[in-house]
């Protein structure tokens, strides 16, 4: 594929066709990986279904929001979906910048925003897998969304936005370090920002003071609470417009940030 | 190397332990999610404690310290199968195992560095804890009970990334070293106690053995005496088991020079 953009025998490619092959490379790199079924796939519905049985006394505490557990903890299982699937997407992009991948683009008629949607449509495929992974997963655990199926797109939006909000984040530490190694370091800081948060346990329940206040500042919580939102009380505007609107300005910084980056990086060669 | 005793696993523990305390991000990985999990799980799910029938007198933070001491020395293990797997990736590790004449002493300093580095980290991992105001009562025969839990699991979890590591021989096998240790640990009592669980957990909980040895570490930190011969027989068992799947490995490694 990346013959055929670079040899000229696709050159006057539509926009369409270059993000098409672009995109479904980067798609195909990450979807190969059988870490990235499992990581990305398996692990979340394993460890929500560890969660469901493991926090069910929770549900016994005052003030918890809802009797269903599986509804509670479903909304970790998007986000750590998401978190792994964002670090996979990134280490590529990293490896092509190390293998020289990204040397051939930057001889061929291929724009850096091309680049960038290309692999932004190749996490947002990733992710609508994801979604029906966990919505049936979850669906079947017991976790169902409180007004039914009315309440999918806001879900798929939701997750889709919060994939590429993650993604792009990695897209700056791949583009800045160039080293797939170093890009997966971004695992523990993602790690640590999902389990500083509220995805296993209600804000307004946390006894520990600074551990509220790290949940307070963290992105995660709004995240993972606009997708519990579906699950456990139904249309939560305050919820779903602040998980949303967090993981649109961090896309949106993060995408301009990248294109910056990507610019330089293809202008240098 | 290794016309002593013990000398090729010693020179391997030697070799390992400088690598790992010359390395800060080595140390710092090390530390780091036993450490995120002691905050998170403390921090985060103190409120379950107040979940009727949970009884533990010593309190949240000690519950859940007496899993993290047992993470801490489960991932010195897996962190020291990575290092076998580098070895390979590296060159390494054929020279190793062209030169070792007593090539299961290559198993042993593998063994001995995850013991280290196992100890190491479960002392940062209890002066952290302690600090932050975890509380046990623990005797010294139950101090030195919970060192031989960390010494066993260090050298469980090490057989295990130890026997894949030398079967795939790279770091991609890396995913598969930490994922069957990190189930068998989260199939367990980790966030609630064993008679809170429910359903297919509890039942799965109750047949695994790491639960057993959960269980007696927070039984020990909490001033308890639990059987121990039990759980030591597990990790006894388990050591056996696994020292034959890292052997095994080791052979098929060996053959492929």
């Amino acid at each position: 594929m990346s013959a055929e953009l670079v040899s000229g025998r696709r050159r006057g490619a539509g926009a369409f066709e270059r993000y098409g092959l672009l995109g479904e490379r980067a798609l195909r790199a990450v979807a190969t990986e059988p870490a990235a079924w499992v990581l990305a796939l398996v692990f979340p519905v394993v460890f929500l279904a560890i969660n469901i049985e493991a926090l069910s006394g929770a549900s016994a505490l005052h003030d918890f929001p809802t009797d269903n557990i599986a509804s509670f903890a479903i909304g970790l299982t998007f986000l750590q979906g998401a978190l792994f699937a964002g670090v996979m997407f990134a280490t590529d992009l990293a490896r092509d910048i190390e293998n020289g991948f990204m040397n051939r683009i930057a001889l061929a008629p291929i724009s850096a925003g091309t680049v960038l949607l290309s692999r932004l449509l190749a996490v947002a495929a990733f992710a609508l897998v994801q979604v029906a992974c966990f919505a049936i997963a979850g669906a079947i655990f017991g976790a169902s969304l409180v007004d039914g199926p009315i309440e999918l797109p806001a879900l798929i939006g939701l997750a889709v936005l919060f994939n590429l909000a993650i993604a792009v984040v990695g897209f700056q530490l791949a583009l800045q370090s160039g080293s797939g190694e170093m890009t997966q370091a971004l695992f523990p800081i993602f790690f640590v920002l999902l389990l500083v948060s509220s995805a296993l346990m209600p804000r307004g329940l946390m006894d520990a003071a600074w551990f509220h206040a790290a949940a307070d500042l963290n992105p995660v919580s709004y995240m993972v609470e606009a997708i519990r939102s579906l699950y456990v009380t139904g249309w939560d505007a305050s919820a779903l417009v602040a998980g949303a609107a967090i993981a649109l300005v961090i896309t949106v910084a993060g995408s301009l940030f990248s294109l910056v980056r990507l610019r330089a990086l293809l202008a240098r060669h | 190397m290794g016309g002593s005793p013990f000398g090729i696993a010693l020179g391997m523990a030697r070799r390992g332990t400088k690598a790992w305390i010359t390395s800060p991000a080595f140390v710092a990985i090390t530390l780091f999610f036993p450490l995120i999990f002691l905050a998170a799980l403390a921090g985060g799910l103190g409120p379950l404690y107040r979940v009727p029938g949970f009884d533990y007198p010593s309190g949240y933070s000690t519950f859940v310290f007496g899993f993290v001491v047992l993470q801490a020395a489960a991932f010195g293990g897996i962190f020291t199968g990575y290092s076998v797997a580098r070895d390979f990736d590296l060159g390494v590790a054929s020279r190793l195992l062209l030169g070792a004449g007593r090539r299961w002493e290559l198993i042993l300093g593998y063994v001995l560095v995850a013991v280290i580095r196992s100890l190491v980290a479960a002392a940062i991992v209890t002066a952290v804890a302690l600090a932050a105001g975890v509380r046990a009562t623990v005797s010294p025969a139950g101090i030195a009970a919970i060192l031989a839990l960390i010494v066993c699991l260090a050298a469980i979890s090490t057989l295990w990334a130890c026997g894949v590591a030398l079967r795939a021989r790279s770091m991609r096998a890396g995913p598969l070293m930490h994922t069957p240790i990190l189930l068998v640990m989260f199939l367990s009592p980790v966030y609630v106690p064993a008679a809170l669980l429910n359903g297919w957990l509890a039942s799965i909980a109750g047949a695994n053995p790491f639960s057993n040895v959960v269980e007696s570490s927070r039984s020990v930190l909490g001033g308890g005496n639990p059987d121990l011969l039990i759980t030591f027989g597990w990790l006894f068992a388990a050591t056996v088991l696994l020292g034959i799947w890292a052997l095994l490995g080791l052979r098929r490694a060996a053959e492929s020079y």
